[in-house]
């Protein structure tokens, strides 16, 4: 392959100290994807697609399946309203699928919002 | 640009060597399926990132590799994947077109009984459109379905 490849275990600074570069490797964000009301997908690392399930129910659908189902998710929504917007993971996860719902805060109702997110850390299969 | 030899590598490390070397493609096309009848349709949107990949080639996998990932992951025992390695050593896709990459992504992310058998009744459970075929304001979102004028016959020809 042409890609360059460095291998250590280990980073060191000069007066900092170190850390081990599996921190490095398992702490990064596995997938994520910023989109909007389930109709575009902004960016996103590791994303094949997204999958508009309904009025704010979201799917994100990764190209990398996670190893396990039980990887951690981090989420985030947001709308031009003077109340706070909330994305909450939904259903049990799939190693290829995660589910949002997003809601404003004073309510249970689902509703879309402007712009959303989902963040994803585990294990790669 | 050329695509390096990626089989063996892992299919992240190809996503990452995407995202860095290609330009997002946003495809016009979406897919609108129904997977129950209870519930309103359902819109498949493609990620710019991914399709990048799918017209560059050489990237990711034959999408059967994400159905014997899926027929692991089905198993009443299932705890983890132990043969994550044909995603990274399966010999990746040729460059497809926008249409080819559209119909990879129906079989790989909208259930198989949708789209294997979406010409099996009065209308067709998954139809191809366009963005702007779609309704302009989600308004109803909840009540949107496939047309009920549609033809499977006159689909499929």
């Amino acid at each position: 392959m042409a890609l360059g490849k460095i291998k250590a275990d280990t980073l060191e600074h000069s007066t900092s100290g170190s850390v081990d570069t599996k921190y490095v490797v398992e702490g990064s964000a596995k997938a994520w994807v910023s989109m909007d009301a389930g109709q575009t997908i902004n960016d996103s690392l590791n994303t094949a697609s997204l999958t508009d399930n309904a009025t704010g129910d979201h799917t994100a659908n990764w190209t990398n399946a996670l190893s396990l189902a039980n990887y951690a998710v981090a989420t985030f929504s947001r709308a031009t309203t003077t109340y706070m917007q909330i994305a909450t993971p939904e259903g049990p996860f799939t190693t290829t699928t995660v589910t949002i719902n997003t809601h404003q805060s004073n309510s249970l109702t689902k509703g879309d919002k402007t712009e959303n997110g989902i963040m994803v850390q585990g294990e790669l299969a | 640009m050329q695509t390096p030899e990626f089989q063996g590598t892992h299919l992240f490390d190809r996503l990452c060597w995407a995202k860095e070397n290609l330009e997002g493609y946003q495809s016009e096309y979406r897919v609108v399926y129904e997977d129950n009848i209870d519930e309103c349709a359902k819109i498949l949107v493609p990620d710019p990132n991914w399709m990048a990949c799918a017209l560059q080639g050489g990237i990711l996998p034959p999408v059967q590799v994400y159905w014997e990932l899926a027929k692991d992951e089905a198993q009443p025992d299932f705890k983890k994947h132990t043969r994550g390695y044909l995603l990274h050593n399966t010999k990746p896709v040729e460059a497809m077109t926008e249409e080819q990459a559209i119909e990879y992504l129906i079989m790989k992310d909208c259930p198989q009984h949708v789209w294997r058998n979406w010409d099996e009744g009065n209308k067709p459970k998954l139809v191809i459109c366009r963005k702007e075929q779609l309704p302009g304001t989600r308004e109803w979102r909840n009540a949107w379905k496939i047309t009920e004028e549609l033809s499977v016959t006159e689909l499929a020809a």
